[in-house]
């Protein structure tokens, strides 16, 4: 019983938790798992009027969990549906930023930017959190 | 110059001049190496009505096999250019470079895109990325439905406006044009100059992440005329079949479209469907379609089953009017067939994919399918695909 629970907490520590985050002084509070969908998904890019500019991660396995937990989406079906938005003219290739960047990113106001929950900064607020 | 021209000509001048100097300039290509066995060499099994050679008891690489450029030069944070081209076989059976679609593009970034130029028509839920092998889930479209409107651009505006209400969002495309093309008709060795105008069409997206509802609706005047149909409606009214022109010329013809699409993409679950119809009161006769598609998403392998029928709502092929010309023309007309579908889609990497998928198709009534064929009894094909889709 005793590895079954040993286990249990090395799988949760690997599978980090994530959580999506922005500057503490950006508008927003808490957004809902499905608005966060339709700003990653480039269905809307504004939330109370107010232009939300997403951040994806260059980290592949955090962007796969963020797709798989967050988005219920395969990476492979996120870049499908994404590659759609390109070649119809829609949108341009979504840039993907290492730590660093996002970091920089961040300091701009009402910029989101998914990450693992340890890694969060004292500037940051979660407006996201995977349960 | 012709009308279709001036547009596209001045969006295409207009990029390649600001290109020269321009930083933002992003250009992309994709395209689709596919080879294609049908087993029944009484049929030429092709991708729609525009083909004109395909797999007929032989391996084709000719049906949906192209390559593609596309071309984006930002101007601002709200005003763009686009142009895409490809180059694949025609309806000559001719290796033929052409541009799809290309426009001015105003964003709003907020809720409104506004766009001018050669714009590629709404019908379906893939019509604006139907060469982008590499983003949808089969290698060709069901035709059943695909098929049944013979243009896919057309010149003019765009406006579409998308946002969210509660937990749901939508979007609303709406657009006013005018187009001007050849249509094939192969079994008769002739073609058909279709002039389309007073086009307006209406489209609203509605859903969630997880299911999407979709509605199309399209209205224009067409007209489509060459010499021997002008001769046959002509000579028509000259010997008093006053009522048998009028109800099958097809002139300045008010036409219809509408479509319906269902689509569901849950956890692993893929489910699309869509139903169309048109309604052309002329010799390119009435039609309705529909498919049924069932997906299993393991991520990067996606099986997946297609159930598809079209069906003639004027039965055409059995017209047997006083003029043997007419009743070839409308038997020529019958695109009445059912597929049965089942396929692979394997994702190789975020740049190429692998796609296999296996076709059995009986088509329905006399003449009937979208294959060219000079039998007047159908008879079923099976038919096999292989495809290599990428983008860069």
């Amino acid at each position: 019983m005793k590895i079954i629970v040993l286990l249990l907490i090395i799988i949760n520590f690997l599978n980090a938790q994530i959580v999506v985050v922005t500057n503490k002084n950006s508008h927003f509070k808490e957004i809902p798992k499905d608005i966060i969908q339709y700003i990653y998904l480039a269905k809307t890019n504004n939330i109370d009027d107010i232009k939300v500019v997403p951040i994806l991660s260059s980290d592949e396995k955090l962007h796969n969990e963020f797709c798989d937990k967050v988005l219920c989406k395969s990476p492979s079906q996120y870049n499908s549906y994404w590659i759609r938005l390109v070649f119809t003219g829609r949108k341009p290739i979504a840039k993907r930023y290492d730590f660093n960047d996002v970091v920089k990113k961040l300091n701009e106001l009402n910029t989101i930017a998914y990450i693992n929950k340890e890694d969060i900064k004292e500037e940051w607020k979660i407006i996201y959190e995977d349960n | 110059m012709k009308r279709k021209h001036i547009i596209l000509n001045f969006i295409t001048i207009s990029l390649l001049s600001i290109s020269g100097y321009s930083a933002d300039l992003d250009i992309k290509a994709f395209g689709t190496i596919s080879g294609v066995y049908n087993n029944n060499g009484n049929y030429i099994y092709r991708k729609d009505i525009f083909q004109k050679d395909g797999s007929s008891n032989d391996l084709s690489f000719e049906t949906d096999t192209l390559i593609g450029l596309q071309t984006i030069v930002n101007i601002n944070e709200n005003y763009s250019f686009a142009l895409q081209g490809i180059v694949n076989n025609n309806c000559d059976d001719k290796i033929e470079a052409k541009i799809d679609w290309g426009y001015l593009k105003y964003d709003s970034n907020e809720n409104i895109i506004i766009k001018l130029g050669k714009i590629r028509t709404p019908y379906y839920r893939n019509s604006e990325n139907l060469n982008i092998g590499y983003s949808n889930l089969m290698i060709r479209e069901s035709v059943e439905v695909y098929g049944q409107v013979p243009f896919s651009s057309y010149n003019g505006v765009e406006f579409i406006y998308s946002d969210i209400i509660s937990r749901y969002f939508y979007t609303i495309q709406a657009g006013y044009g005018a187009e001007e093309l050849s249509v094939p008709i192969h079994s008769l060795n002739q073609k058909a100059n279709v002039d389309v105008n007073n086009l307006y069409a209406v489209n609203l997206t509605f859903g969630t992440d997880a299911l999407q509802l979709r509605t199309t609706y399209l209205n224009a005047d067409i007209t489509a005329s060459n010499i021997s149909i002008d001769q046959l409606f002509t000579g028509l009214r000259a010997f008093g079949f006053n009522d048998l022109a009028n109800r099958y010329e097809f002139k300045n013809t008010n036409s219809e479209y509408l479509g319906f699409g269902l689509f569901i993409d849950y956890k692993n679950f893929i489910f699309s469907s869509e139903y169309a119809q048109r309604r052309i009161p002329s010799f390119f006769a009435d039609t309705h379609g529909y498919y049924i598609t069932f997906g299993y998403n393991f991520n990067r392998i996606i099986p997946f089953i297609t159930y598809s029928k079209s069906k003639m709502d004027t039965a055409t092929y059995e017209a047997n009017t006083v003029s043997n010309e007419l009743n070839a023309l409308l038997h020529a007309q019958n695109l009445a067939q059912t597929s049965k579908l089942i396929g692979i889609k394997y994702y190789v990497n975020e740049n190429v994919d692998l796609k296999f998928q296996y076709e059995n198709i009986k088509p329905i009534g006399e003449f009937g399918s979208y294959y060219l064929s000079s039998l007047q009894y159908p008879q079923t094909l099976n038919v096999f695909s292989f495809a290599m889709d990428f983008i860069f």
